[in-house]
């Protein structure tokens, strides 16, 4: 019996979008796979360093018809200019992914202004430009024990899990870099994300061989950092708002990240009978996710508290494992109903967990992640008034209840700062920003929306209401892209009092692959990308998938 | 220097909505520009001149009365305005074809024919006074400067099919088209204060760790 994929208004919810946990359709994994199964090549270049930390690299990933490089610049930075803020404006380290293998002329253009990052420029033979700050307390551990020649301290490594962390990774288009659209046609771009994934790949390589460097440069006899602890390093990254408008301004994409996750549960609850191969896979995967879990850390009180459910609900899991009748017809269809019973976070951990052995049912959906139509819709006029009333009364069903009137229902709003453009959500009755709002409360518009219909005659069109209220031209766009993106559209409200945008964040940078959120406030998070994962020469199709799982004892 | 078609997309919707126009119009002036470059026609220099006129501040006057062929409004047509029509009754050009008098920037109804273009799955030819330009989902026929007001526009369904030339992948806006532009978007803007920065983005934890 075919399972249905779970409604919209069971995942859209911004608390469970707010637990999901990587998966096998993660975009650092679709790259790793894909990377090992074509059998990618990897050089470094360049690497003119000198012994205080500055100069440049260049790292190329050759893909079977197309290159890629990383043109990374080391600098000297002062930490009172350490900051992880987008207003920042110097880094230890600044980075731009080149389209192809560099000359000369473009290393030099990119020096004056990749170093620079938003005041700078690049062009359209650069496909992303990001940069990252040390961990002070790890980077200066790390370089002092190996110039000592000795390893260093692996609880630390853990503790931190990086040695830099990438303040923004900028992509499509950005400051003159070339739009995906040039270059989405490639089949190891084709995926959401993949120029942003690479880049932070081989920046995790650059900064693994800048901490070696440095260590030699204060004793040439230091040790060489051990290879096992080096693939426990990842890179963090640090971010800030500026993802959350993103999933509802890209509402198809969205859409469909959530969409395919649900339609990979779907069919894997579906299965009749599991394979002992299938279960030694999810069994063995599930005691390296307990390790995952136990090491990851937070001190902001609102992940202690997930963090402390979701312990209880490991030890949960685990009884009901010990016991679970895998023979069963539908096993895992049984097991998502034993998930039922725990926490979000626990739901959300075996459902990513339960897609691991099926590969062959999961991975091909990985191709309906990007949106292809991004800029296709076109409004249907012709629709009546009374379709789109219904249209968005059903878009909007759960948002019934909630009264726009209330001050507490609309507290927020979202706005965008004249300092360095970054998103902000301010306190719409105490700052004035209420004219600068942005159109990220969709639920209060389809509200607003439906009040003006209601005026409207039934077999009036859309194309008349919109004439004479072009004000809810973005109302109407939505609802009928609703009909094609069920799950684009968040069910809470994204302007009340008691928003967290890490919640929004977290659901971004699930699909990324992200794991060890550490909320440093409700809208500020940090992550670690790549830990565990194998360095270009160690990349292989055995190792490419399941690093992410750390191999190690909870 | 060469902009990427998103930049341009981006300060476009910003500009519009700077200007006054509704998320949803702006929203649209965004793609309109977009596809005019990636159509070969700087579509950033029109909304530049466009938005100077100030007609959001004047919706009433600059677009149409109804939705009644000839189209027409109290003054002269706002192609944002008129373009988002034309696209919204796109279906209905399979029945006859749409007229608009006394419009502004026409250039700036290309895209909304383009998308007319999509939805029907056929070439659209548009008819700005003395010129006739023939569009499909993403490339015009037009290789030359359309005038800046056109007193008679006709849309209507064509077996014309557009040459398939390489989509522009680049925008080229000029400073002064920069200049205005931007400084209708840094009208979207909120002035920072101390307490938007430390609150607005969260952390003011420090990151020197």
């Amino acid at each position: 019996m075919k399972v249905d994929r779970r409604p919209p208004e069971t995942v859209m919810r911004l608390s469970r979008l707010g637990s999901l946990h990587q998966c096998r359709l993660s975009f650092m994994r679709q790259l790793t796979r894909r990377m090992a199964r074509e059998n990618w090549r990897f050089e470094r270049s360049a690497f003119d360093i000198n012994d205080m930390g500055i100069g440049y690299a260049v790292y190329t990933a050759h893909a079977p018809d197309h290159s890629y490089s990383l043109v990374a610049f080391a600098h000297d930075l002062p930490a009172d200019q350490r900051s992880d803020r987008v207003i920042a404006e110097a880094w230890d380290a600044t980075f731009a992914l080149y389209d192809g293998v560099p000359d000369a002329a473009d290393i030099e253009r990119l020096a004056k202004n990749v170093s620079v990052q938003e005041a700078g420029r690049v062009s359209e033979r650069e496909l992303s430009l990001s940069r990252a700050n040390r961990s002070v307390r790890l980077w200066a551990h790390v370089v002092d024990r190996l110039a000592e020649g000795l390893q260093p301290d692996v609880s630390m490594i853990d503790a931190v899990g990086y040695l830099m962390r990438t303040t923004a990774v900028y992509g499509s288009g950005k400051f003159g870099a070339a739009d995906r659209e040039n270059v989405s046609m490639r089949s190891e771009l084709q995926s959401p994300f993949q120029v942003e994934m690479l880049t932070v790949y081989l920046i995790r390589t650059f900064v693994r061989d800048l901490v070696q460097h440095l260590a030699r440069s204060k004793n040439t006899q230091a040790a060489k950092l051990d290879p096992s602890i080096a693939r426990r390093l990842g890179i963090g990254n640090s971010t800030g708002l500026g993802m959350a408008p993103f999933i509802i301004n890209h509402q198809v994409l969205f859409n469909n990240w959530i969409m395919v996750r649900e339609e990979a549960l779907a069919r894997v609850r579906s299965v009749d009978h599991a394979d002992k191969t299938q279960i030694d896979v999810f069994l063995s995967l599930w005691s390296r996710t307990k390790a995952l879990v136990s090491e990851w850390t937070s001190d902001h009180p609102i992940q202690r508290e997930k963090l402390d459910t979701l312990r209880r609900d490991v030890s949960r899991i685990d009884a009901a494992l010990a016991a679970f009748p895998f023979t069963q017809s539908q096993p895992w269809d049984a097991l998502f109903q034993f998930s039922e019973t725990l926490s979000e976070e626990g739901q959300e951990l075996l459902v990513s967990l339960m897609l691991e052995p099926y590969p062959d049912l999961v991975d091909g959906l990985a191709s309906c992640m990007s949106d292809a139509l991004q800029v296709a819709h076109v409004i249907d006029g012709t629709m009546s008034v009374a379709q789109a009333r219904t249209l968005i009364e059903s878009a909007f069903a759960w948002a019934t209840k909630i009264d726009w009137s209330a001050r507490d229902c609309v507290a927020r709003a979202w706005y965008v700062s004249a300092e360095k453009l970054e998103p902000r959500l301010g306190e719409r009755f105490e700052e004035p920003i209420a004219d600068y709002e942005q159109p990220l409360a969709p639920a209060r518009d389809a509200a607003a929306a439906l009040d003006a219909l209601s005026s409207w005659p039934d077999e009036g069109s859309v194309a008349e209401f919109l004439l004479k209220h072009p004000a809810y031209r973005h109302v109407i766009r939505r609802a009928q892209l609703h009909q094609i993106a069920p799950y684009g559209e968040i069910q809470d409200n994204t302007i009340s009092a008691e928003l967290r945008p890490i919640d929004m964040l977290r659901a971004k940078l699930s699909f990324f692959g992200a794991t060890h959120f550490d909320p440093r406030s409700d809208r500020w998070v940090r992550i670690c990308m790549y830990s565990g994962a194998p360095y270009p020469e160690e990349l292989n199709p055995d190792n490419a998938d399941f690093w992410v799982y750390p191999e190690r004892l909870a | 220097m060469s902009h990427s078609l998103n930049e341009s997309r981006s300060l476009a919707l910003k500009a519009a909505r700077g200007a006054g126009y509704d998320w949803g119009i702006a929203q649209d002036a965004g793609r309109a520009v977009f596809w005019l470059w990636q159509a070969g026609q700087d579509g950033s220099r029109p909304l530049a001149e466009l938005l100077q006129y100030g007609y959001a501040t004047a919706l009433d006057a600059h677009s149409c009365v109804s939705l009644d062929m000839p189209l027409r409004g109290l003054d002269k047509l706002c192609p944002l305005l008129l373009g988002a029509s034309l696209s919204d009754l796109a279906a209905k050009l399979k029945a006859r074809p749409i007229e608009a008098f006394n419009v502004t920037c026409p250039v700036l109804l290309l895209p909304f024919a383009g998308m007319a273009a999509r939805v029907l799955n056929q070439s659209v030819d548009i008819h700005i006074d003395g010129d006739q330009v023939t569009v499909d989902a993403t490339r015009s026929t037009l290789r030359s400067r359309l005038p800046e007001h056109a007193e008679y526009v006709t849309l209507h369904l064509s077996t014309r099919r557009v040459p398939v030339e390489a989509l522009g992948h680049r925008a080229y806006p000029s400073a002064d088209t920069l200049r205005i532009l931007s400084e209708f978007a840094e009208r979207t803007y909120a002035p920072a204060t101390e307490e938007s920065r430390v609150l607005g983005a969260g952390s003011g934890i420090s990151d020197n760790d």
